[in-house]
């Protein structure tokens, strides 16, 4: 290994520089353009951001499928890290665009809002590239701290300060809970290395070895850090408030482009340096199962919380919990239709649920929030193009052919259904179903927003003006939400490509399936099939 | 909800450390014991940990509330 950084290994985090650069250029061209000229910012940060796009094609271009491992094996250049630097390359675009209205009429116009998202973002694209837990975790609490600061942007707001306290403490309390993960992954494996670990685990963990324990402790720790990050159950209720409380560019940020770093971490962690963990040798359970049922009881629970909110952002917080169940479900199959699975679905999630927020930010307007359920009434009549983008946009989160949303569901629940027959567990089968069910169940929570848009009439007489971003935005979201639902193939094929580093974790053969040990009510089922083929 | 007074704030801020730990450790501590006493390690000291977390959260999140 050569010694010292050489500038072929700048090049190879050419658009983190360019964000970099960016970001904290726009701090200053804040200041120069003055008061109130935020648009200056956003239209400077929007060409950094479209320089990052250019050269991330450049590297995909010259390593496609190749991976390049830089700083010390700190971060890696590969097909996957760059799927995901497009991915919140165009959400912060897409961002950035819908923010600037939205801040004049809340009268919080200001530069650092956008140099605060290109600093998030920078955060997200190492999050997608790190292979080493400390870049990732800094990564992480780049993106974090970014994004805390951006939840209680709305200085004079109480419910907006409210939701970044309780964002801040509970994501530190996380950090740290996830921290101390790591110290134990590296006292164990004398390494934060993600291959290093990897090949570490695989030993520490065989039978009758002492320090199989202390990993499982570990283990339990980062899956609990990383839930908190993903808002999956029991770690999710800061996701509600903090989404409520936000500004709701910021809150379509979070469940979009936060949420897809969060999981571009937890499974390149989770594949590439704990896989050998998925199934543990001698009665001790994986990750498979402690996921399993973290995923079995996120769906549920976030379906089920859902269908009571009134208020749409709410709703649509609950929903993005059920989301972050079935992008879970991928990681717990654990096969390649899984884990392209993952990646579809968050890409297809980027522009579904960013063109649904984008639909509330345009109802947002001098004295109307548009964020209740009301707000919506009679949208067909006021503004009949945005309420068919948000019906397209509904049935894809729903999962609903021809949209793209039954793309990314397709994948998952094929990779459970393959994970149960090759591996012959019947619990993915159980839980294939489960997700199904609930499926069912958020297709009545969306159906409430379809029926006050078409069915009741408004009383409220202030028209509905989005402008013209905001309706271009919405318009290329539902574009892209019809157009990778019929023609779906380009984007299947840069996933599989993506999601093809990833190896497959069998059982170990000597280990017998493990059964369900967690106290948790709706996989009580599960359990009981579990134990019952078990002992045939 | 009324307003908290200043210095009552301040000392369920200040109870923040000892939620957390208090939870993390007794879920350990119990689930420790019940190893020793079922020979059952590590399933109780693992359900344990799990639970402490969760209940530290849940706590966390409790003050977090009642600050506001």
């Amino acid at each position: 290994m050569p010694t010292g950084i050489t500038s072929n290994e700048l090049w190879l985090i050419a658009p983190e520089l360019i964000i970099t650069l960016f970001a904290c250029l726009a701090l200053v061209v804040d200041i120069v353009a003055g008061r109130g000229r935020g648009r200056w910012t956003a239209l400077f940060c929007l060409t950094g951001i479209g320089f990052a796009l250019i050269s991330t094609g450049i590297l995909y271009s010259e390593h496609h499928g190749s991976e390049r491992a830089a700083f010390y094996r700190m971060v890696a250049v590969d097909d996957y890290a760059i799927f995901f630097k497009f991915l919140f390359l165009i959400a912060a675009a897409l961002t950035i665009l819908i923010s600037v209205r939205y801040l004049d009429v809340e009268r919080h116009q200001s530069g650092e809002f956008y140099a605060l998202i290109m600093f998030a973002v920078l955060g997200m694209m190492f999050m997608a590239s790190g292979t080493d837990l400390l870049s990732l975790y800094v990564s992480l609490e780049l993106m974090a701290i970014a994004v805390y600061v951006l939840v209680g942007y709305l200085r004079n707001d109480r419910k907006s300060n409210e939701a970044a306290i309780k964002y801040f403490l509970l994501g530190a309390f996380s950090s740290g809970i996830m921290l101390y993960g790591i110290s134990l992954f590296y006292g164990a494996a004398a390494s934060t290395n993600l291959s290093d670990i990897s090949a570490a685990v695989v030993e520490l963990t065989a039978e009758g070895q002492p320090m199989r324990y202390l990993l499982l402790i570990a283990l339990v720790l980062m899956a609990a850090g990383m839930c908190f990050k993903i808002a999956a159950v029991p770690f999710h209720m800061w996701a509600p408030d903090a989404y409520e409380g936000a500004p709701t560019p910021v809150t379509a940020f979070m469940s979009v482009a936060v949420k897809a770093a969060s999981f571009a971490m937890f499974t390149r962690i989770f594949l590439d340096g704990f896989g050998a963990m998925r199934y543990l040798p001698g009665g001790l359970p994986g990750w498979a199962l402690i996921l399993g049922i973290a995923a079995a009881v996120t769906i549920t629970w976030g379906n089920i919380a859902a269908t009571t909110q009134k208020n749409v952002k709410r709703l649509l917080a609950y929903s993005s919990i059920g989301h972050a169940g079935y992008l879970l479900l991928g990681l717990v199959a654990g096969n390649r239709t899984g884990y392209t699975g993952i990646l579809i679905y968050l890409l297809v999630y980027t522009f579904m649920n960013l063109g649904a927020w984008t639909v509330i930010i345009a109802l947002r307007r001098e004295g109307i929030a548009g964020d209740e359920v009301e707000d919506l009434n009679g949208l067909v009549h006021k503004a009949p193009a945005l309420a068919v983008f948000m019906l397209v946009f509904l049935l894809a989160l729903a999962g609903i052919p021809p949209t793209a949303g039954f793309i990314g569901k397709y994948y998952i629940f094929l990779a459970l259904i393959e994970a149960g027959s090759v591996e012959s567990n019947p619990w993915m089968y159980a839980l294939a179903v489960l997700a199904v069910l609930m499926t069912a169940v958020a297709i009545y929570y969306y159906y409430t927003i379809v029926k006050a848009m078409f069915l009741t009439d408004s009383d409220a007489k202030i028209a509905v003006e989005p402008t013209r971003v905001q309706w271009s935005v919405a318009a290329a979201a539902f574009v892209l939400t019809i157009g990778m639902g019929v023609l779906p193939q380009f984007f299947i094929n840069r996933s599989v490509e993506a999601a093809r580093r990833f190896q497959v974790y069998p059982q170990r053969p000597q280990a017998a399936p493990t059964p369900a040990r967690s106290t948790a009510p709706q996989t009580g089922q599960l359990r009981q099939r579990d134990n019952g083929t078990n002992e045939n | 909800m009324g307003r908290i007074p200043e210095h009552s704030r301040l000392a369920l801020a200040l109870s923040v450390g000892t939620v957390i730990s208090s939870n993390i450790v007794g879920g350990i501590i119990v689930g420790y014991l019940l190893d020793r006493w079922l020979g059952t390690a590590p399933v109780a000291i693992t359900t344990g940990l799990i639970l402490g977390t969760i209940g530290a959260f849940l706590g966390l999140y409790r003050i977090v509330s009642r600050l506001n």
